[in-house]
């Protein structure tokens, strides 16, 4: 029995395999490298805007508000691009300095004012509120659009973009200031009294956050070349988040992977209707929910240091010893 | 614009505001009394005014009984919620939110596959009548109606709350669940009522809706229950009375809005006062503070 057992796995990781590869071909012709890069680059600019929530969710700012965040960086990108007619690699700071500011108005408005729940709810409010804002603003072109933006992304500069984010993230995660956004997000006032400026690492998270949003928003709006108030409605958030959730919030790779599951998976399980995709996204969400509840990589808690770690911790910082020192009783630890 | 143009308004706005408020009512149930955000309870509705549909295609011809069948599922849909996404994740304030998001994308988007997607007209009672009252205004009787239906929705659900056994627990679970567990109430069952009820104020929720606009879409919960929830959050967590003063307020804001010309910002009444009210009142207008403090 145990002998046909591989047999049986690898027909049916065949059969699925050839399964998901026609059904591929079937709705989008041959399947072709390039469109394997198109699929990859708009990954990676839905990953840049999913990292900037992450960063917020890990700091406990639960933003659903988060669409609008990257609907100022696109409506941004399309100022400077269209009005200014300012080209793709200097727009890329500027817009994120204008997510950075939206995110600093967030974190003024909302933030500092509400927290959890109500957090949530106040930023979806004021997501919603931008959206209605942009609808009957003739400038940005209302319901009709912010057409003409220069189609300047590709696999090579989202490549660029995402591997400098990700070395940012990296080099944050191992700094003091990764450790201040969990400490706010366990307990604010355990952080207060740990000497944490609690108002100043909300206003960093965001400025962060809001920052890479930014990007993203650029990335997109270079992207699809055309801007809709409804393209940064509430579903652009709830994608996102899903990226997040799934992911948990122990490091920036959950949200890597969280993403790549919700944003290739529909691609792989297409049938005729797009409505099955989004049953199969509710069906896997409340089984996710319930077999792991903190995500695919939980935040835990910090790595326990064992007497064996202490001792060479300290051993690494005590000078080296010269040999006539007086004396001292031997500390332990 | 004259006056009985603005005064027909004001009697759309209260029966779109009752609906809200009855909406928000069902949120409360859940939220103020067992802290689960019920994200899915907008695909409750939808699933109220559908049962409604199902029972006509299936032939029953009566309009109270397909309304009776329609409530029906709506119970059984939250029972079912309950059960699957509340119960196996109960104390994850976060999770039970996204669990329940879940089901609703599931539902949604199931009945839009068996559907089509198409808006369905939803058949009524009767065919709308107008009545003159004075002075030219107007008023429609299926208006009259939806207001009648949610005020003896309202006093039901006080009464349930006030008068009977199931009810006096909810409000006990909802002051703190150790003391009623400590009392000797059965905390899983309560629930699992609470749910109930609040599937069926959906249920009649969708089916008012439906009335109202003679038509329905597997979409139709996505608005109404954001709204709902803004309802909720302005008038406070745990208050019923509050809810029914902002959903009115709410309905009459929107119509006045209209009816003033300015539809297009219709959306943003809402959440704009939301947003303002909660940065002066961080626990709503009628809340008590430290309520949801407890579990986030």
């Amino acid at each position: 029995m145990s002998t046909h057992a591989p047999d049986f796995l690898q027909a049916l990781m065949q059969i699925s395999w050839e399964a998901t590869w026609r059904g591929l071909e079937l709705h989008y012709g041959a399947v072709t490298w390039a469109f394997l890069l198109d699929l990859l680059t708009d990954y990676g600019i839905y990953l840049v805007s999913a990292l900037g929530l992450f960063v917020l969710f890990v700091a406990g700012q639960y933003s659903l508000g988060h669409a609008g965040l990257v609907g100022i960086g696109a409506y941004a990108t399309g100022v400077l691009a269209v009005k200014l007619g300012i080209p793709f690699w200097p727009s890329l700071p500027l817009s994120g300095l204008a997510g950075m500011l939206a995110g600093f108005l967030y974190c003024y408005l909302l933030a500092f004012r509400l927290s959890g729940f109500y957090l949530a709810i106040g930023t979806f409010a004021f997501g919603e509120a931008l959206i209605t804002f942009w609808l009957n603003s003739g400038f940005f072109g209302g319901a009709l659009g912010f057409p003409k933006i220069p189609l300047a992304s590709n696999w090579f500069t989202v490549a660029i973009v995402l591997a400098v984010v990700l070395l940012f993230l990296w080099r944050l995660q191992q700094s003091r200031f990764w450790l201040e956004f969990q400490a706010i997000r366990e307990s604010p006032l355990v952080a207060s009294a740990m000497g944490i400026d609690v108002r100043r690492t909300k206003m960093l998270a965001w400025g962060i956050g809001g920052f890479l949003t930014g990007l993203g928003g650029n990335l997109l709006a270079h992207r699809i070349t055309i801007l809709a108030p409804a393209d940064f409605s509430i579903n652009l958030t709830l994608v996102l988040l899903l990226g997040v959730l799934l992911g948990g919030l122990r490091t920036f790779w959950g949200t890597v992977a969280g993403g790549a599951f919700v944003y290739f998976m529909p691609w792989l399980t297409t049938t005729d209707e797009p409505r099955s995709r989004l049953m199969f996204y509710g069906l896997t969400i409340i089984a996710l929910m319930i077999v792991r509840p903190g995500g695919l990589l939980p935040p835990g808690a910090p790595k326990a240091r064992t007497a064996a770690d202490l001792e060479k911790l300290a051993a690494r910082e005590r000078p080296a010893l010269s040999g006539n020192e007086p004396t001292r009783p031997s500390q332990t630890y | 614009m004259y006056l009985p143009h603005l005064v027909e308004q004001l009697f759309i706005g209260i029966s779109t505001g009752a609906i809200y408020a009855i909406v928000a009512i069902g949120f409360n149930l859940v939220f103020g009394t067992m802290n689960v955000l019920n994200l899915a309870h907008g695909a409750t509705m939808m699933l109220g005014s559908y049962g409604l549909l199902l029972a006509y295609y299936l032939g029953l011809d009566n309009f109270w009984l397909a309304a009776v069948a329609g409530i029906g599922l709506a119970i059984i849909t939250g029972l079912t919620i309950e059960r699957v996404a509340v119960r196996p994740l109960r104390g994850h304030w976060w999770n039970t939110k996204v669990a329940t998001l879940g089901v609703g994308l599931f539902l949604e988007n199931l009945v839009a596959l068996i559907t089509a997607g198409f808006p369905k007209n939803v058949p009524r009672p009767f065919n709308p009548t107008y009545h003159e009252l004075f002075a030219g205004i107007e008023i429609s009787d299926v208006q009259v109606m939806l207001i009648l239906i949610s005020i003896s929705v309202m006093l039901g659900m006080v009464a349930f709350l006030r008068r009977t056994p199931a009810g006096k627990a909810i409000r006990v679970l909802a002051q703190s669940p150790d003391l009623a567990r400590s009392v000797g109430i059965n905390v899983d069952r309560v629930t699992l009522i609470g749910f109930g009820v609040s599937g069926m104020l959906a249920g009649v929720a969708g089916i008012l809706n439906a009335m109202t606009y003679g038509s329905t879409y597997p979409f139709v919960g996505v608005t109404l229950g954001l709204k709902g929830i803004v309802v909720l959050i302005v008038a406070g967590i745990g208050n019923m009375r509050g809810c029914l003063y902002v959903g009115l307020a709410l309905g009459i804001a929107e119509t006045m809005a209209i009816g003033l010309g300015g539809s297009h910002y219709r959306d943003l009444i809402a959440y704009l006062s939301m947003v303002l009210i909660l940065l002066v009142r961080p626990h709503g207008l009628f809340g008590e503070e430290g309520r949801v403090e407890r579990e986030v």
